[in-house]
């Protein structure tokens, strides 16, 4: 009787365990839930701070119900900036952790690298890809060029030829800002820059004759190797050319020895505008110990008003992490809502369904509305996709100088100032 | 033509000097211990981020954050990379060289994680801003005290090596170390001395150069990479060897920035030190001892 009894309550309680790991494992643990991924190298601080970006947007969507009332999870992957870390990482967020998307926040090479691995698992892991962090034009081109393959590929950023336009803006902006007539143009040697430097065939001449088509004289022109420290002989050939300003059209060089040394060169009276890289990022006057001072640059820690979304998204994070993001991060804000604005247009969470939505989406982004084009990139120029250019004044005070609409805004009393009067103290 | 040439010479100097700064402590390792130190970099780090520490957590002045900072780099050099590391698997290259990377990876992240470059690390010892006018050349006047201060530091070292006692048995050891040890030299005493005095130049380098360079976690890596090039072109572990190769690389960078394109100022130096090894394996010095 009493082995009965046992045998009995072990049957039972092994009935329930099954019962309870079932219910664990179940619709009401995991299928329920939405798996976002995010690959990133967390050493560098552009991808480690586009991570927060994103987890705040994913936060928020949770707090107000989720994805077609599903919650959302975020995982991320640390791909220490090497190609087959990244692509590994990514066949491990689709394939074994079943992410429905994947912020891809990484270089050229990661990204075609990633867009090849997730044309290759389309067929049978459906999944979405968002570039939030490369321009390379032939990363769009390929979805154009063979969309079933590549129709998963999205990228809520610019591409090369945006980014052209985006260029030109800041000449436009400093030749007006500086009135001026000659100028100096640095680029960095990276596979980024290869259009800016060769041209874009068919579309855009090389960015040296784009910048002379404003009515502004290259007088000095060179290419920088990324890992350049040395900068010291450039500023003395540019200081010797006296250009009303430079351009140092850079991302992955070092911003900050740039800064150091142009401070203390013989090219230090002459206005400097760096396109990327550290300067983006929010502790860029420090790191420079103060020599920062005029440079002007793309920002998004200053509280300026692109859009309804642009401060709440900069109080948000300031708020929650204590931090002020670069502004590469307003992609990956974006990213998690724009599917989240998909699936409610297409009242469903199937990613054929809302592929097909994404490329009709039409949502306020942190940076301007959000839409994409045929290449599946965001669509850039006011109203769409902008950025906000601060020039830094004294004590690291960002000051928006463009667009000038939003500087108004911004800071009414306050414009852009040349170098020379800010370093006697004006 | 002449003011291009002018400025070649001006900059052949100042980079250099800079080149001499950042090689010295290498060629020393080299020259006495015989090891190839790929924990080189870490010394660089050690040295701002240590600074740093004591400024920001502790709340040192400038003057004795530096102080500080040396007692760390003393400790750190024979407490974490001689005694445990260098001394112990001296006969055994292949753990010597995989532990010396190891320490300088610990390191690197160790100030990734703690000071981040979004930190906004800044080592505040410029001594004079602005620039100075040489001729047509107009060069930072801090990178002209950095270049005195790399002559200074170097004569300092050759002079010591020279003319003192101890300098003397470092030399002795160097060219030959069973005999030196018959003359009843310490071995032991001179490696550990050895370490400790290459952790000076590349030291002083980071105070003098801080105002003009990025301090990020990662900079221990190029500098290290420039002090192999320097040492490799001018003979390992030969001091005079390292003085003629840093001007030469200066002379090459400026050369090529000023007279073809800046971009080509590091494949240069690469390409000319290939040739070297090719041609000359043992380098431009003469010498296989420290001087």
């Amino acid at each position: 009787m009493e082995g009965k009894m046992s045998k009995r309550i072990v049957l039972l309680i092994g009935v329930l365990g099954l019962a309870g790991m079932l219910l664990w494992v179940g619709p009401g643990h995991t299928a329920e839930t939405i798996k976002m991924g995010y690959i990133g190298n967390f050493s560098w601080p552009v991808a480690a701070d586009a991570f927060y970006a994103a987890k705040l947007a994913v936060d928020e969507i949770n707090k107000a119900g989720g994805i077609q009332g599903r919650q959302v999870e975020l995982l991320n992957e640390d791909s220490r900036g090497q190609t087959p870390m990244a692509t590994a990482a990514y066949k491990k967020l689709v394939m074994t952790k079943g992410a429905m998307m994947v912020m891809i926040a990484e270089g050229s090479e990661i990204n075609f690298a990633c867009q090849e691995a997730g044309a290759d698992l389309y067929p049978e892991f459906k999944h979405i890809a968002m570039n939030t962090c490369t321009s390379h034009e032939e990363l769009g081109d390929k979805v154009v060029k063979n969309y079933k393959r590549y129709k998963f590929y999205f990228r809520p950023f610019l591409k090369t030829t945006s980014y052209f336009q985006f260029l030109k803006e800041n000449i436009e902006a400093m030749n007006y800002l500086t009135k001026a007539k000659t100028m100096a143009l640095i680029i960095e040697d990276a596979l980024w820059t290869e259009y800016f430097r060769k041209g874009l065939l068919g579309k855009y001449p090389p960015f040296k004759e784009i910048v002379e088509g404003t009515g502004v004289k290259v007088v000095y022109y060179a290419e920088t190797a990324t890992g350049e420290k040395m900068f010291l002989p450039i500023l003395d050939a540019i200081a010797a050319k006296k250009p009303d300003y430079i351009y140092n059209l850079n991302a992955y060089s070092d911003a900050v020895i740039f800064a150091k040394q142009w401070a203390t060169s013989g090219a230090a009276d002459i206005d400097y505008y760096n396109n990327g890289g550290a300067s983006t990022m929010p502790g860029y006057w420090g790191m420079t110990g103060g020599a920062a001072l005029g440079v002007v640059c793309t920002t998004y820690t200053t509280k300026a008003a692109v859009t309804e979304r642009t401060i709440p998204f900069i109080e948000g994070v300031k708020a929650r992490y204590n931090k002020d993001l670069n502004w590469v991060s307003y992609s990956s804000y974006d990213a998690p809502y724009l599917i989240k604005t998909a699936a409610d247009l297409a009242k469903s969470t199937d990613i054929e369904a809302i592929i097909k939505s994404l490329e009709a989406v039409e949502m306020v982004g942190v940076s301007g509305k959000a839409k994409f084009d045929e290449t599946h990139t965001y669509i850039y120029g006011y109203p769409y996709q902008t950025a906000v250019r601060a020039q830094f004044q004294k004590d690291g005070i960002n000051v928006v100088v463009f667009p000038y609409d939003v500087a108004k805004a911004t800071n009414p009393d306050k414009t852009f100032v040349p170098i020379k009067k800010l370093r006697k103290g004006l | 033509m002449v003011d291009t040439i002018q400025i070649i010479l001006v900059y052949t100097f100042v980079l250099g000097s800079l080149y001499l700064l950042i090689s010295l402590g290498f060629s020393i390792v080299c020259g006495v211990l015989r090891v190839f130190h790929l924990g080189y970099g870490v010394t660089f780090i050690v040295a701002v981020y240590a600074m740093w520490m004591l400024m920001k957590e502790f709340h040192f002045g400038l003057v004795s954050a530096m102080i500080g900072m040396f007692i760390i780099q003393t400790l750190f050099t024979l407490g974490i990379i001689y005694f445990p590391v260098v001394k112990r698997y001296i006969e055994q290259e292949e753990l010597l060289l995989t532990s010396l990377i190891l320490i300088s990876l610990i390191v690197e992240e160790s100030a990734n994680f703690f000071y981040p470059v979004t930190a906004g690390v800044n080592i505040p010892t410029t001594i004079l801003p602005g620039a100075m006018k040489i001729g047509k050349a107009s060069i930072p006047i801090q990178m002209l005290i950095a270049s005195a201060v790399a002559v200074v530091t170097t004569a300092a070292f050759v002079l010591f090596l020279l003319k003192s006692r101890r300098g003397l048995v470092i030399r002795a050891v160097s060219q030959d170390i069973e005999s030196a040890q018959l003359m009843g030299a310490n071995v032991g005493r001179v490696y550990a001395l050895a370490m400790v005095l290459s952790a000076i130049p590349p030291t002083i380098c980071m105070l003098v150069i801080a105002p003009i360079w990025s301090i990020e976690p990662s900079l221990g890596l190029p500098l290290m990479m420039t002090a192999i090039l320097v040492a490799i072109l001018g003979g390992l572990g030969n001091i005079r060897g390292s003085m003629m190769a840093s001007y030469i690389v200066g002379f090459l960078s400026s050369s090529v920035a000023f007279l073809f394109n800046p971009r080509m100022m590091g494949l240069a130096t690469l390409i000319t030190v290939f040739i070297v090894l090719i041609f000359r394996p043992e380098g431009i010095a003469k010498s296989e001892s420290l001087w």
